[in-house]
């Protein structure tokens, strides 16, 4: 059963064609790496996905149902989202800023909210006393584990990262990335942006390679590599993506 | 509206540690506005001026005492205070060295004693300078009490001379002019319901103290989300537009009120200091807080359809300062313009303004016309339903995250 289905995706922003007839199929507990290079049109397309902006023409499925459609706001119970850049409430503490997102997911729920909330906690890995306090004095690092503990704190069937490692530094993105590692172990399906390879082969069990809007590859890592005799998933999107760039 | 609660909860939390706006819109008008008040009171009665009073007539200068008595009783009344000097040579005088110079000439006793005389008198102030023009006030004052029991002793004089009995009043004042007031509708008003619709002008001018905090607040809300790159991940999470807005509408809301109170408890703190008189009823107040209350509800969603159109915080900041203007511009006419009074057409543009209904709604109900001041109720609260729709058509998701922060 696919999680997510796109077909023949196409979006216009201020008169660029960003995405140009993009197609592309996640599968249940799949850990599906897109990756391309800036401006090719990623985060477009998981800000459709996730159905924040409109599309001008195609075909886009998300757990069963269309994007931003009838039922859409149940939906979103299902999905955690990570954008690119994101950032937590800088004036709530590490706490606060969980139990915001724990009240919404939970609709009020006291018992979800708690249950939501301890999830949070281990998931983040941030002290008590961290948690306690303000999460505009927290690194980078901290910051983007809360906002991870904040995604998948409500158990969700697909999430949605963009970009997650973006700007942090080795230990940061690192801890970043066994969290995803973990998660990803226990059946969760995940989507994420990356233009970095050596991430994308470390997390992918499935690669789509993004240029131009279009979507020029898509299959399991090991078809990644067969597909353009690569020793590498960098190698491989080189060759599929850059051309004679390469 | 599941949600809304968690947002104005979320919203309200971050506001209460946004030490700089809670100064701004809270602590700065209920400190500052009785603080303005006192320092000026402790500014005006320390400082101390210098009155000059030169006597050339030779019997007023024996009895110069009783003129300076007289002269710093006045002063006290008007509450300035003065060293007092007196000369009898004007050529001792360096006029540069007094505030107020006082010049009784030769003749000024034997003019005065004259059944029709006329005696004159120079009072000379240093220009620029409100403590001497408050002194002259003063000393004036001295004159005319002086120049009215002249008036009673030479019309009793005038009378005994004659053989008629006279009343000396009669003379002074001629003509007693009886003040009354009415309402609008034509009944008659006591002084203190005119004292209350004068004080209204004050409330319907403090109505744009509530404007700016509600521009300042639902801006930072909605394109601060932006900027602070906190709006993506609260789209996504399971609460609709219409709870998000919702919830931002009802924090600026609190965040107006709060404003409102200490605008409000400022001005009245301000005046009652400043000992300028300042009557207001009950219901005024509640009328003015209901004004207050349906202002920021409709400038709220007034400012989300500007905000969420905005790049950045300071676009929308910028574009909003139109709305503060008008507010400003009608707010700040209501001192001296009677807004009901006005010409047709004038008037009817003005009424497109929904913050001209607020004014209107202090005023209507201070002059009686509470039905009046009704109508004007239930047009703030249509422009605030239709506000609100416009507000969450406008508030889109794409435009939230499409526009560049």
């Amino acid at each position: 059963m696919h999680v997510i289905s796109v077909d023949n995706l196409w979006k216009t922003i201020k008169r660029k064609k960003v995405l140009r007839g993009a197609s592309l199929t996640v599968g249940e507990g799949q850990v599906y790496v897109l990756a391309g290079p800036n401006g090719a049109g990623k985060t477009t397309l998981i800000r459709i996905l996730m159905g924040l902006i409109t599309r001008d023409a195609g075909r886009v499925e998300v757990l069963g149902l269309e994007p931003g459609g009838a039922g859409w706001d149940t939906v979103k119970l299902e999905i955690g989202y990570l954008p690119e850049d994101a950032s937590p409430y800088d004036r709530l503490t590490g706490w606060e800023n969980l139990r915001f997102y724990a009240e919404l997911y939970s609709r009020g729920d006291p018992g979800k909210v708690r249950e939501y909330l301890e999830n949070a906690a281990a998931i983040s890995g941030l002290t008590r006393e961290e948690l306690s306090r303000r999460a505009g004095g927290y690194s980078r690092g901290m910051k983007r584990r809360l906002l991870i503990a904040a995604t998948l704190m409500h158990n969700p069937r697909l999430v949605v990262m963009d970009e997650p490692t973006s700007g942090l530094d080795v230990f940061a993105a690192y801890r970043v990335k066994r969290t995803i590692r973990s998660m990803a172990g226990r059946g969760y399906t995940f989507l994420i942006t990356t233009h970095d390879m050596s991430e994308a082969q470390e997390l992918a069990t499935h690669v789509g390679f993004i240029e131009s809007g279009r979507i020029v590859f898509q299959g399991t890592v090991e078809e990644a590599l067969k597909a353009y005799s690569a020793q590498s998933l960098e190698e491989a999107f080189v060759r599929a993506v850059g051309g004679g760039r390469g | 509206m599941a949600g809304a609660k968690t947002v104005l909860w979320k919203e309200l939390k971050d506001l209460s540690r946004d030490y700089r706006t809670l100064v701004a819109v809270v602590v700065l008008p209920l400190i500052g506005l009785p603080g303005l008040a006192l320092l000026t009171g402790v500014l005006v009665t320390s400082q101390t001026i210098s009155l000059a009073v030169v006597v050339e007539d030779p019997y007023m200068a024996q009895n110069v005492g009783l003129l300076v008595n007289a002269i710093n009783a006045s002063l006290q009344l008007y509450g300035v205070a003065a060293n007092i000097s007196v000369y009898t040579n004007l050529s001792d005088v360096a006029p540069q060295e007094a505030d107020v110079l006082v010049y009784i000439p030769d003749g000024f006793y034997s003019n005065l004693t004259r059944i029709d005389g006329q005696a004159r008198v120079v009072v000379s102030i240093l220009i620029g300078s409100q403590a001497s023009e408050t002194a002259r006030q003063a000393v004036e004052t001295t004159f005319n009490m002086l120049s009215q029991n002249i008036v009673r002793d030479r019309v009793l004089r005038l009378g005994d001379m004659a053989g008629v009995r006279v009343n000396p009043e009669g003379f002074l004042n001629p003509i007693v002019v009886e003040r009354g007031f009415h309402k609008v509708t034509g009944a008659p008003a006591t002084g203190a319901e005119a004292s209350v619709a004068q004080a209204a002008r004050i409330l319907e001018f403090s109505l744009f103290f509530v404007v700016n905090p509600t521009v300042v607040f639902m801006t930072d809300s909605i394109v601060g989300e932006k900027e602070r790159k906190t709006i993506e991940k609260l789209l996504m999470a399971p609460i609709s537009r219409r709870s998000l807005l919702v919830g931002k509408l009802a924090a600026s809301g609190i965040l107006g009120l709060l404003s409102a109170v200490a605008d409000g408890a400022g001005i009245i703190a301000f005046f009652q200091i400043s000992g300028t008189q300042f009557t207001l009823s009950p219901t005024i107040i509640i009328v003015w807080f209901a004004a207050v209350v349906l202002l920021v509800l409709t400038t709220a969603p007034l400012i989300v359809f500007i905000a969420s159109r905005s790049e950045s915080v300071r676009a929308a900041q910028n574009a909003s300062f139109l709305v503060v203007m008008a507010a400003l511009a009608i707010y700040f006419s209501t001192l001296m313009v009677d807004l009901s009074k006005l010409p047709g057409p004038l008037s009817l543009a003005l009424s497109l303004v929904p913050f001209t209904h607020a004014a209107l709604m202090i005023h209507n109900y201070a002059l009686g016309e509470v039905e009046a001041a009704l109508l004007n109720a239930a047009v703030m609260t249509g422009y605030w339903v239709l506000l609100t729709l416009l507000a969450a058509r406008s508030f889109s998701t794409e435009k939230l995250v499409m526009y560049k922060s």
